[in-house]
């Protein structure tokens, strides 16, 4: 400070002195002089910038203090009372209670670690009646009339840690005896964090080859599966134990292409091991997904699974599959509108004990409509041979019809006549069933 | 040995096909936003401007109870750097099933590319004893259609601002100027420019919420000030109208109307032959003289107790683009003020402009 006041004085005595008056006591200005004059003008001209900003600092936390009480005299904003008053509001509404609901969804307050957990329960009527003047009479459930408990599904999910989820559905049912079974249907931990759009299973599931096979029995369209899938899966489809890799197919379409790679135990008795189980399966599938129209949409998919079929002389079982699937969904009317047409056919090259291999097929076409809120009609066109005996067929047409009570509960009603040829020729069989499925709890919905 | 080869080669066989390599960029810097409905993706839209990319999972004419989870949907979801959900339960059906397919880490639930838009809103119908399916569609945290409250819209618009301006700080004051710009919008279209020129929005938004704004505007001289969809609505306030499904009950408490019963005799239960029969005794009874239902339900019983009773069986869109009139969230609430308006006035009085 002192030095500025020293030189602000040298300034003013400087400009108020003539110049000719300067120059006679002094001489002439050197150019040292000026340089240093222009030193100490420029050191000036900062001190003074400096002293200017102090000032604006001083000036603006003065008016902040200023409008800090102004608006402290004022009271709150609007806005701040507007919000003040909603948060008041939604503090004072009542408290909800957890309901069953909350409970299994893990909602409520300390119930974060509870999985969902959900029952499913399929109970059937069935009547088989036997082909009149057949040669050779059908053996088994002729002209019998049950009712069966076909299955009772209890199944817990939930994220086992941030990186995982885990799926537990356990599966009872009676079998044609009456007798009560309980099993697990699946049991995997799903990893959910990869990288690269990947996704890996581990532990019992179903097999993901064509797009019946990895569906639930309650989620079907129909009452039974089509007799192409029981002949080469088994009427529960087929499911192991393994592994499972899936990925997301990065492309420049942007479109959903998944490729699905599952290594299980080759258990499964129709088409593999049974039993005799001793190695594994290893089964592909590809999908490809599309919206043809904003209210039509279309499923390509392509599987192959092969493994030891276990007869002792080390051959194999080799299996193709293309599946077709297309959904008209109107959105405006899609509550009471919907069509679904899907086809599905498998191949099947078996080796024999006895070096020989039997090449077989089926396919099935299923076409399902939606009329009214509650109510479904279906019908599906079946053809099935069988992995050890291609001169041996079944063909076969069910229709149907289903009402839904709610999204929890529906019942169906199915007819179907199956022809058999070959070996089974006598053993067409005409079947009406009539299903009744419920569901309690928090039920996962299931894949599109 | 075989069966690995041929796994390796198909895997390899079908990355040559589609030309396997990195998925071009979404968009240069902008946020890749997908909502569950087209309101939330009218409100992120107005909210974030040019710094976000927008898509909705369900179409406004769709039930946003029932949407297919497509895959097609997972691959939108798989690119989304957050998404956002109208909450409580609406979607409960099939946001997982998106969000687990999608594969998207960043848009896991409890991370910060997941927003629940509920979260700030005030509820309606929240059960405070036990739920169970016996009463039907009843949602555990309450009526999740809180959008058709334009009260609400604005809270989640500043939820949805706060979100943008979290993960992407750099915008922040672009979001905060198209929030406060959107806010005032809702604001003149609820109250009339005049009025809200004069007292501001957030003054006659307390007062409306506290349930004074008569009060007040008597006091100071500024009722015939009052414009916009509160002016349309204020003659018919305490007047009972009958509603399809629940969903209409944010609008109808927000302008003062009464909802006795809905065509389902219990929410997402269609309507029984002996719920309609009440239903024609009901409206009778009552002089109910109004049904607003969605463009999505069926109107065989609406237009059965029309024909018994002499209803008028009003439909709107309550979603974005649901139909013609609903272009955006101003015009889609704006319609079905004026539809309601002109059903409840009496024969002899002519249409409030």
């Amino acid at each position: 400070m002192k030095r500025f006041l020293v030189c602000a004085v040298l300034v003013a005595v400087c400009s108020c002195t003539p110049g000719r008056a300067l120059a006679d006591t002094v001489g002439s200005p050197t150019l040292d002089d000026v340089t240093s004059l222009k030193a100490e003008m420029a050191e000036m001209k900062r001190m003074m910038e400096d002293q200017r900003k102090s000032y604006q600092r001083e000036i603006d936390d003065l008016k902040a203090k200023v409008e800090k009480l102004s608006a402290a005299r004022a009271g709150p904003s609007p806005a701040d009372e507007l919000a003040a008053a909603i948060e008041k509001a939604k503090g004072e509404a009542p408290k909800t209670e957890p309901g069953m609901l909350s409970m299994f969804m893990g909602k409520g307050a300390g119930q974060s670690s509870v999985p969902d957990i959900s029952v499913l329960g399929d109970v059937l009527g069935h009547y088989v009646a036997d082909h009149h003047n057949a040669p050779n009479p059908p053996q088994q459930e002729d002209g019998k009339r049950h009712f069966r408990f076909r299955e009772m599904e209890v199944a817990f999910s939930a994220p086992v840690d941030p990186h995982s989820k885990a799926d537990l559905i356990l599966t009872g049912g009676e079998d044609a005896n009456g007798q009560w079974n309980m099993d697990l249907e699946e049991g995997y931990l799903t990893l959910t964090t990869l990288p690269y759009d990947l996704q890996v299973r581990v532990g019992k599931f179903r097999t993901v080859f064509g797009k019946n096979n990895p569906v639930h029995t309650h989620a079907m369209a129909w009452v039974d599966r089509p007799d192409v899938i029981a002949n080469y899966f088994g009427t529960d489809g087929m499911a192991e134990t393994g592994a499972e890799v899936s990925w997301l197919v990065p492309n420049p379409w942007k479109k959903y292409i998944e490729w699905t790679a599952d290594i299980q135990n080759n258990g499964n008795p129709e088409s593999f091991a049974g039993n005799r189980q001793d190695d594994v399966m290893f089964t592909n599938h590809l999908k490809y997904f599309d919206n043809l129209t904003p209210t039509t949409t279309a499923e390509l998919g392509g599987s192959v699974a092969t493994g030891a079929n276990g007869d002792g002389s080390g051959g194999r079982t080799t299996l193709e599959g293309v599946d077709f699937t297309v959904k008209w969904k109107p959105p405006g009317q899609g509550l009471y509108k919907s069509l679904t047409w899907q086809s599905e056919a498998i191949f099947s090259q078996k080796d024999q004990p006895d070096g020989t291999a039997v090449n077989s097929w089926g396919a099935y076409s299923s076409l399902e409509y939606q009329f009214a809120r509650q109510w479904r009609a279906f019908a599906r066109l079946d053809f099935s041979e069988f992995p050890d005996d291609a001169g041996s067929k079944q063909i076969g047409g069910a229709v149907g019809l289903t009402y839904d009570m709610s999204e929890f509960c529906y019942w169906r009603l199915e007819y179907k006549h199956t022809c058999a040829q070959g070996a089974l020729a006598g053993q067409d069989r005409d079947e009406l069933w009539l299903q009744l499925n419920f569901g309690i709890g928090p039920h996962q919905a299931h894949k599109y | 040995m075989n069966s690995m080869y041929m796994t390796v080669l198909t895997a390899a066989a079908f990355c040559a096909a589609v030309g396997y390599g990195p998925c071009p960029a979404s968009g240069a810097d902008r946020l890749t936003v997908v909502t569950t409905t087209t309101d939330l993706k009218f409100v992120t839209d107005s909210v974030g401007g040019d710094h976000v990319k927008v898509t909705s999972i369900a179409g406004g004419a769709e039930d946003p109870h029932f949407v297919s989870a497509k895959p097609s949907f997972m691959m939108t979801a798989r690119e989304a750097n957050l998404w956002i959900a109208i909450g409580m339960e609406l979607e409960i059906g099939w946001e997982g099933l998106i969000l687990e397919g999608s594969r998207n880490p960043k848009i896991r639930k409890d991370t910060l590319g997941y927003l629940d838009a509920s979260q700030g809103v005030l509820r309606l119908e929240v059960p405070t004893e036990k739920v169970t399916r016996s009463m039907g569609d009843v949602h555990p945290l309450g009526n999740p259609h809180y959008w058709l409250d334009p009260l609400n819209v604005r809270i989640v618009a500043k939820t949805i601002a706060d979100r943008l301006a979290q993960l992407d700080p750099g915008h922040s004051e672009d979001f905060k100027g198209n929030l406060k710009a959107f806010q005032r919008k809702i604001d003149e279209h609820m109250f009339g420019k005049p009025l809200v020129d004069e007292v501001g929005g957030d003054k006659l938004w307390l007062r409306e919420f506290k349930g004074e704004l008569q009060g007040f505007l008597e006091a100071q001289h500024l009722t015939a000030k009052l414009g916009g969809w509160a002016a349309k609505m204020l003659p018919f306030r305490g007047e009972k109208i009958l509603t399809y499904h629940r969903s209409w009950i944010y609008f109808t408490n927000r302008f003062g109307l009464v909802v006795p019963d809905e065509m389902e005799p219990k929410p997402g239960i269609p309507p029984s032959p002996g719920h309609v029969l009440q239903l024609i005794e009901k409206v009778k009874a009552d002089h109910i003289r109004t049904l607003l239902m969605e463009p999505f339900y069926e109107r065989k019983a609406p237009d059965l107790i029309a024909e018994k009773t002499g209803l008028k069986v009003v439909v709107c869109a309550n979603s974005v683009g649901g139909d013609e009139a609903a272009k955006d969230y101003f015009s889609m609430i704006g319609n079905v003020v004026d539809k309601l308006a002109a059903a409840l006035k009496p024969a002899s009085e002519p249409e409030r402009k």
